[in-house]
């Protein structure tokens, strides 16, 4: 009777591993029987708790965080590939782009290259409502016209400053990528803009040296000369 | 003869040099996390997969998609706490369709094969018969019991991972290691 009344705590002792409440401890000194239980639990719990470490502590074989690397890679790498004859065509344009602003002459002033079509708009719709608008009137709509023409072309050009490039549309991205590489290389410009030697007193000078572009993913070899290609 | 676009590479290139940053930065980010959770992702689906091949293809998934939401999930803690979740889920899910399959496999082949000696000595192997019997608990008891057996864990960092108070996690170990107690015996 005794025996089952600790039956409960016997099992709480034996997981918690902790110290035995006092009853339970009494009761384990004199009866044999609930001893013997008690270190069965005992042996129990603690081989639960080692088959479980042995299988949750298992190490992973070397390869598998590679394998998740190469995977995590092939997700982030770009899908479409580049050819060598793409990327040249494309670093030859980006030097281009580079040098344009410095190269290009001074911009005419925008006024001076006014399209005059609005002026004969306006006049053929007055003439087309019948109005008997003066010259003076017509004149200022036109000037008012003009303005707002003005206006909207200087708008226009100065979202052209930038260089405008013909590039494959799939090869955009890596090129916009090859000129932001380029922009934190002024020295590559800088080289592109120096003059060829034309004296034999200029070749002894020392050209400018300059390390490779590197752009991840994109390989950039000099462009070699050959004989009859 | 292939198409031309017209871009303006210049206006573009300051946005992409500081998104090409952004990313190599997050990537390196990862890769720290990677080698420091890839363990973790592995033990906590080896703990639900018999074999450690499919523990590591589903560690690699739940990788994969840690990757994908990794903006979201910087914070190192928060980090750890998802991984966990989905890689167990994961391995759930993966867990649940062998064995659909393998009892689709056993209806095909007409009858119930019957188990060899070599079953028989399995089966007694404690091994095993722990891991039928895990498989009987709750979710949350298994979760419990697999992240506190794995080295390193204090039960102060289990009730991190798993978000609940410590005493939670207590009560639960305490209840999962006797209900396993009790089916094994």
């Amino acid at each position: 009777m005794k025996c089952d009344k600790y039956r409960g705590t016997l099992i709480d002792g034996a997981a918690t591993g902790g110290k035995l409440e006092g009853g339970l401890a009494g009761h384990l000194k004199v009866c044999a029987q609930c001893r013997a239980r008690m270190q069965e639990e005992q042996s129990l719990f603690e081989a639960i708790d080692d088959a479980l470490r042995s299988k949750v502590n298992e190490i992973p074989q070397a390869s598998f965080l590679a394998g998740v690397r190469a995977q995590i890679w092939k997700e982030t790498a770009p899908k479409s590939r580049w050819s060598l004859m793409w990327a040249m065509a494309s670093a030859a344009l980006a030097l281009i782009a580079v040098t344009h602003p410095w190269t290009r002459p001074p911009r005419q002033p925008v006024e001076a290259g006014l399209p005059k079509a609005p002026t004969i708009s306006v006049q053929q719709k007055s003439e087309l409502a019948g109005s008997k608008r003066d010259s003076t009137m017509g004149s200022s709509a036109t000037a008012r016209i003009q303005q707002h023409l003005a206006k909207q072309l200087i708008a226009e050009q100065a979202s052209h400053r930038e260089p405008e490039v013909l590039v494959p549309p799939d090869e955009g991205k890596a090129f916009v990528q090859f000129v932001a590489r380029l922009r934190q290389r002024d020295e590559v410009a800088q080289a592109f803009v120096t003059p060829a030697p034309s004296t034999a007193a200029d070749e002894n000078k020392e050209l400018p040296q300059i390390p490779p572009v590197e752009i991840a993913r994109l390989q950039l070899k000099p462009l070699i000369w050959e004989e009859g290609k | 003869m292939q198409e031309l676009a017209l871009i303006r590479p210049g206006r573009k290139a300051d946005t992409e040099l500081v998104l090409e940053r952004d990313k190599t930065a997050l990537k390196r980010e990862f890769e720290d996390r990677l080698a420091e959770c890839g363990t973790l992702a592995f033990r906590v689906a080896r703990s639900v997969l018999r074999n450690a091949s499919d523990a590591e293809d589903v560690a690699q998934e739940a990788m994969l998609q840690a990757y994908r939401r990794f903006e979201r999930l910087r914070d190192p803690s928060r980090f750890r706490v998802w991984l966990v979740r989905i890689t167990f889920r994961l391995a759930l899910d993966q867990a649940r369709s062998s064995r659909r399959r393998e009892q689709r496999e056993t209806v095909w082949a007409g009858a119930v094969p019957r188990p060899t000696p070599e079953d028989l000595a399995a089966s007694r192997d404690f091994g095993r018969r722990l891991d039928q019997t895990m498989e009987t608990l709750s979710e949350k008891s298994r979760l419990i019991l697999v992240l506190s057996a794995m080295d390193g864990h204090s039960l102060e960092e289990v009730a991190e991972l798993l978000q609940v108070p410590l005493g939670t996690v207590k009560s639960r170990l305490h209840t999962a290691r006797k209900r396993l107690a009790e089916k094994l015996r």
